[in-house]
């Protein structure tokens, strides 16, 4: 077999940085105080607070501003103007390409929320239902600021007889390259989502998404794709009780953006 | 039932059945140091690395009733793990923390004479910052296909995610790994 140097390398590492058995002995114990007390019926049920669950710390003043700056955006834009067409339209690819005006107002917005919560922003979430975002306690450090971008994610149906596709949900983020966006489900059809944008050297990206759909039975595990900017691409596809749905996206640069 | 001989699912079955505290002492016995060398590989912290795999094995027990062995109890758990290392690694970068090297972990000893351990410490600094500079999703896919040797589709079952979007993931994580430590490499 080939030698792998950079395996040997790491598995060094992890040798050197194990805990020892004194250690784990300790640790073991401890998790054994912890654990909750042992019945003949087996595991107790989830109990809630018993283990520290992740605290999504938004601030609340950011969350009023983001209200205020979701429905001043709408009055401005108005649900088709931001890019979430209502009405049946033919290529359904052109449900995720973002207009050069679209592209301009997005770039405007993530250059004003930055500034407005003094780089505290991680990411913003337009949909047809308004804008949401999502706040960090620490500041990004000016050398940690990537490239600013857009990913547009739209679920299209329609009946299988049918030409014409229609939107189900549409959703632009508009973040930093390598920032992990969590979407709670809160937003039309959508019941989470994740997504994670890496650049590549040949000037594409990796796109991960992971996306859930309850209310039609869509979901989307966790997939990579490689876009090229400004290329909608269709990421999933399914059929179920005579619908048709399918999934596209793509992603644009936000060129002037901080970074 | 002989709880040194029983399979992992033998001994998740008599748990589900009557609990038996010795049958959850033999997994954890089992399953521990894997569990808290994956979560040091995730969180590059020995503090966080015990405290989240007390959540992995607090998680795992509250979940114990509904496993129904479609994976192996490992897979099954160590997919707990790192689902409980990338939301701590999210709450981490939410919060302020201090770069890494600000918080030096002290270094194994592999050595008597000083200067190399003190070799060791500064290759272990150069090591643990390059997987710092991974993504969380890029470097669990080099924690469990590289440190933890779980094959590409295994490890596709444990982050819940297409075998290609894996092997990509890998192929850019070697990549970043690489250029990172290039001086450390032959």
């Amino acid at each position: 077999m080939k030698p792998d140097p950079l395996k040997a390398l790491l598995k060094s590492w992890a040798e050197r940085t194990q805990a020892g058995d004194a250690d784990l002995d300790a640790l073991g114990a401890r998790i054994r105080d912890a654990l909750p007390p042992v019945s003949a019926s087996g595991p107790a049920p989830d109990e809630p607070g018993a283990v520290f669950h992740p605290v999504r710390r938004r601030l609340a003043a950011a969350a009023a501003a983001a209200i205020l700056l979701g429905a001043g955006a709408l009055l401005l834009h108005g649900p088709r103007e931001a890019g979430f067409p209502m009405a049946a339209v033919n290529g359904a690819e052109d449900h995720a390409r973002l207009t050069a005006e679209q592209l301009a107002a997005r770039r405007i917005l993530l250059e004003e929320t930055e500034a407005l919560f003094a780089d505290h922003l991680r990411w913003v979430q337009l949909d047809a239902a308004g804008m949401h975002l999502e706040l960090s306690e620490a500041t990004v450090r000016p050398e940690d600021s990537k490239a600013g971008l857009v990913v547009r994610t739209v679920m299209l149906t329609r009946k299988e007889n049918q030409t014409d596709w229609e939107t189900v949900w549409s959703s632009d983020i508009l973040t930093r390259a390598e920032e992990y966006v969590e979407v709670a489900g809160n937003t039309g059809c959508s019941g989470g989502m994740e997504l994670w944008v890496h650049p590549l050297p040949d000037g594409r990206y990796a796109v991960d998404l992971q996306f859930q759909c309850p209310r039609q039975k869509v979901a989307m595990p966790g997939e990579t794709r490689i876009l090229s900017a400004g290329r909608p691409e269709r990421i999933l596809t399914r059929s179920a009780g005579g619908q048709e749905f399918r999934i596209y996206q793509s992603v644009e640069p936000l060129a002037n953006g901080r970074g | 039932m002989d709880v040194a001989e029983a399979t992992d699912s033998e001994l998740v079955i008599a748990i589900q059945r009557d609990g038996a505290g010795c049958v959850v002492e033999e997994l954890m016995r089992r399953h521990l140091p894997r569990v808290r060398g994956m979560m040091y590989q995730m969180a590059l912290n020995h503090a966080d690395a015990d405290d989240l795999t007390q959540e992995v094995f607090i998680r795992a027990w509250r979940g114990m009733a509904k496993f129904r062995g479609g994976a192996s109890f490992s897979t099954w758990l160590h997919r707990i793990a790192m689902n409980c290392a990338m939301s701590f690694l999210g709450r981490r970068a939410r919060r302020a923390a201090a770069p890494l090297e600000a918080v030096p972990e002290p270094a194994a000893p592999c050595g008597d004479r000083p200067d190399v351990r003190a070799a060791a410490a500064e290759l272990d600094g150069r090591i643990r910052a390059a997987l710092e500079q991974l993504t969380p999703k890029l470097r669990a896919a080099i924690v469990l296909t590289v440190l933890q040797d779980y094959s590409l589709p295994e490890a596709a079952r444990i982050e819940g995610c297409a075998l290609a979007t894996l092997y990509w993931r890998v192929h850019e994580a070697r990549r970043l790994m690489k250029r990172s430590l290039a001086e450390d490499l032959p």
